[in-house]
């Protein structure tokens, strides 16, 4: 009964992008509300929402460094409920350079007009590819959380990954995302192991010193 | 006297239920002699004193000699008008002559300057006379003088203390005295006390009067028990040296009981605590001894030790292999237990983002973006044929029935999951205790390890608690208690009941007797307030004065010379009524107005002694003092020794 529903996976990419983008304003068509700048971003978001561990892990860090105890908080509720084992999915690839096909979970965006994607281009080669979030869309995620409450988790933790994500763009974003799955795997062996036991005991470690 | 003896030895025996001939044997091992008669009282007078020799280191030194003959009954004096003029030097030689032995009132200048001395004495109707010679040693004879022959040596001498030998033997014999023996306490716990015999100079102390007048009779004092019995002998009660004796011996043997059963004491707490002691050093040996198992003990237990260790180690292997399984078993049903989770999370994820998408229709084609016509719509509600692609649209009906699925997946792999967590804590629990008593085996079979060999110890130990356990032995071994002369004491106990029995009755009459004739001389020495007197055996004299109740030792110094005086008088008179008793009759008083003594008191001396010499013819009595008109006046001329002004009487 595997089911990668294109819906879930569509949920999870619209409410992303409504975290990671910024207001937009287009003379021309009163229907665009906002823009997600960077494909690369857009995979290394997914890659925090797929892979709860490592973003409490960079939640620690993010902790370490401004010292907010928001973040520590956040890493704890992580463990306590379980996401690690329960809200996994699986990116094999991501860490060897292709990303998984969104075109599924896009094409369900994009044909209730929810997303319009568009991008920047010279005159052979797209040089970077943004996603257009319509009123629709916004009004839409409003409407999901309130329409299926299970979803909040979607919203919630998007709004999480992009402030954790700052103004890091797609490459530094993924670039660390390397650095912390090549050093798990050193120590761990498998791809993107999972490392919820280190970074449990490192929670441990910084709620006591807290 | 035979007769009276054997009854007595009878008795005895009788009283302490044994043979006649063990009393025997008793009283003579204990030189108890018995002394049921007394025989007639005899007279010893004076009759001549002289003495020569030479004076040094005074003011009329040189040559000396001094006589006086002549002398029969009556009353004499020795008079000076100073003091120091030699009164007392005769009486002190006097009294060296006849004891044997100078008293410690003879000054030493005055003994060494004697070369030679005589005295010549009536015992009975007999004359004797003892001559000394003074040299380095007293040599000199004791002769038996005949009016018509020459003399008897009765005892020659060479020494002072061969001459005090041959005084007493001759006197003892002659009035037919036994040494009294006296018991003297000792001071100290572990010894026993002494007994100490007072021979002739104790028994002719009733014969002087000096100037110590603390004691009614002798010159020794009451603590010593020698004045009662010298009353006693001297009063010519029978029995007297034989209960002295027998009181002595009896003192002697209970203290010579009391102090064995003293040492024994000691001697056994000594021991006790010795034996305690190899005890307790035996018992901590045999401790030690335990705690070195012999090898072969220690390697039947360390076979018993090893063959457990094996199979616990097997068993360690076994529960090893199935805690892994149970590891395995469990990671498995977590493993699966979070995919069932997670599927159902991913289900629920995915049922509300299906259910929310359903709430838009499409309105563009996502693959060319042209807005899908309303044609295409009413198409899709008319038969359910999607609007971009014409596929049927079906709404999943059976996610519900999905969930369920889920749900019950989840329950089972929870149960097993708890199942193989069960399983593992047990394997886990197993092991560890598998694991714990390995290793407190391994401890053991270290330490019984370290035990082999231990044997030389052993040895030693063994050794040790066998010298100690002789050791033991010879502690505990008890000599057979010595003889305590118990059924001695016994007899002896029975021998002073029996004497003092008969002791008592004659003493008790005679002493009231001498102590009327004691209360009738002493009124008539000028003490007439004296209503009572009573003598006791043990010489306190009770007085009644002016009619309150008093004692010798209590009234005045006068007072007490003239009761002295009475008391001699008192036992010569009395022995003479009855026709026994001791006292020869022979009475020397020195310087009876040294001591505080008023001259009033004084002259009533003298003028009942006057008197009372009158009524007792064979009366002898020397009275040596400074001039007085009452010695003036009561002793004739013919009868006195004087020198006047500072001269001297020799």
């Amino acid at each position: 009964m595997a089911s990668r529903t294109p819906h879930r996976d569509a949920i999870r990419i619209l409410f992303i992008l409504n975290a990671g983008s910024t207001p937009q304003i287009d003379p021309h068509d009163d229907a665009v509300a906002r823009i997600f700048r960077g494909e690369a971003r857009l995979h290394a978001f997914d890659f925090w929402m797929r892979n709860p561990d490592y973003l409490a892990n960079e939640l620690l860090d993010g902790y370490e460094t401004s010292g907010n105890i928001k973040y520590l908080n956040a890493a704890e509720s992580i463990f306590l409920d379980d996401e690690p084992d329960l809200r996994k999915v699986p990116m094999i690839r991501y860490l060897f350079g292709a990303y998984d096909r969104l075109d599924d979970a896009l094409s369900l965006l994009r044909s209730r007009d929810l997303v319009r994607i568009t991008g920047s281009k010279n005159k052979t080669k797209v040089q970077e590819t943004d996603f257009i979030l319509t009123k629709i869309g916004v009004d839409f995620c409003m409407t999901a959380i309130t329409h299926a409450p299970i979803l909040k988790w979607y919203s919630e933790r998007s709004l999480l990954v992009a402030e954790i994500a700052g103004s890091r763009g797609g490459k530094a974003l993924k670039a660390r995302q390397y650095q912390q799955a090549e050093y798990a795997q050193t120590a761990l062996g498998g791809i993107i192991p999972s490392i919820s036991v280190s970074v449990k005991s490192r929670l441990e470690q910084l709620k006591q010193n807290a | 006297m035979i007769k009276k003896e054997s009854e007595w030895l009878e008795a005895i025996a009788a009283r302490a239920n044994v043979e006649t001939s063990r009393v025997d044997s008793v009283l003579t091992s204990y030189h108890i002699v018995p002394t049921p008669v007394i025989p007639v009282p005899r007279r010893l007078k004076l009759t001549r004193v002289n003495f020569s020799g030479i004076k040094n280191g005074v003011e009329n030194a040189g040559d000396f000699m001094f006589e006086w003959k002549d002398l029969h009954e009556g009353l004499w004096a020795m008079m000076t008008e100073r003091n120091l003029r030699g009164k007392s030097s005769i009486i002190e030689i006097v009294r060296w002559l006849l004891r044997g032995k100078a008293s410690s009132n003879l000054q030493d200048d005055v003994r060494s300057w004697i070369r030679k001395a005589q005295l010549r004495f009536k015992l009975d109707d007999i004359d004797y006379e003892v001559q000394i010679e003074c040299m380095e040693n007293t040599i000199g004879n004791l002769f038996k003088l005949c009016p018509t022959a020459t003399p008897i040596d009765i005892g020659a001498f060479s020494s002072d203390r061969h001459f005090e030998l041959v005084m007493s033997d001759f006197f003892l014999r002659a009035f037919s005295m036994e040494t009294i023996a006296t018991w003297r306490d000792s001071e100290s716990e572990d010894q026993a006390g002494q007994a100490i015999i007072h021979g002739w100079p104790a028994l002719s102390g009733a014969m002087f009067i000096g100037t110590n007048y603390d004691v009614l009779l002798g010159d020794l004092p009451a603590t010593t028990g020698t004045p009662s019995r010298l009353l006693q002998m001297y009063l010519g009660v029978p029995w007297v040296s034989t209960l002295a004796s027998a009181n002595t011996a009896l003192k002697q043997l209970e203290a010579e009981i009391d102090l064995c059963t003293r040492r024994r004491e000691v001697r056994d707490r000594t021991k006790q605590f010795r034996l305690d002691e190899i005890r307790n050093a035996i018992e901590q040996k045999r401790k030690a001894l335990e705690s070195y198992p012999t090898d072969d003990q220690v390697r039947k237990k360390l076979v018993h030790l090893n063959a457990r260790y094996k199979d616990l180690k097997k068993n360690e292997v076994a529960i090893t292999e199935r805690l892994e399984k149970e590891l395995l078993a469990e990671h498995l049903s977590n493993s699966a237990y979070l995919d069932d989770r997670r599927e159902l999370q991913t289900h629920l994820d995915s049922m509300a983002a299906g259910s929310v998408f359903r709430l838009l229709n499409p309105s563009l084609c996502p693959r060319c973006d042209h807005v899908i016509s309303e044609t295409r719509k009413e198409t899709e509600k008319k038969d359910h044929s999607c609007s971009i692609c014409g596929e049927s649209i079906t709404n999943s009906e059976d996610a519900d029935l999905q969930k369920g699925e889920l749900e019950s997946r989840i329950a089972a792999s929870k149960a097993a999951l708890d199942m193989a967590t069960g399983n593992r804590e047990e394997a886990q629990e197993s092991l560890n205790a598998l694991q714990l008593e390995l290793s407190q085996l391994a401890f053991d079979i270290n330490n019984c390890t370290g035990q082999l060999g231990a044997s030389p110890i052993r040895e030693q130990l063994d050794t040790e608690i066998s010298i100690l356990e002789g050791r033991l032995m010879e502690a505990e071994y008890d000599p057979a208690p010595e003889p305590m002369g118990n059924n001695d004491l016994n007899i002896l106990k029975a021998i002073v009941t029996e004497t003092d029995s008969r002791a008592k009755a004659i003493r008790e009459m005679v002493l009231e007797e001498v102590s009327k004739s004691l209360l009738a001389y002493a009124k008539r020495f000028g003490m007439h307030s004296l209503s009572k007197a009573e003598l006791r055996a043990n010489t306190n004299l009770l007085l009644t004065k002016g009619g309150a109740e008093t004692s010798f030792s209590k009234v005045t110094k006068g007072e007490r010379l003239r009761l002295k005086v009475a008391t001699v008088l008192a036992m010569i008179e009395v022995a003479e009524r009855r026709g026994v008793g001791r006292h020869p009759g022979l009475l020397i008083i020195d310087s009876p107005g040294a001591q505080e003594i008023a001259p009033e008191d004084l002259e009533a001396l003298f003028t009942g002694l006057s008197s009372i010499a009158r009524e007792l013819p064979h009366l002898q009595i020397f009275i040596a003092g400074i001039t007085s008109k009452a010695m003036l006046d009561h002793i004739p001329a013919t009868n006195r020794v004087s020198a006047s002004g500072e001269s001297a009487l020799w």
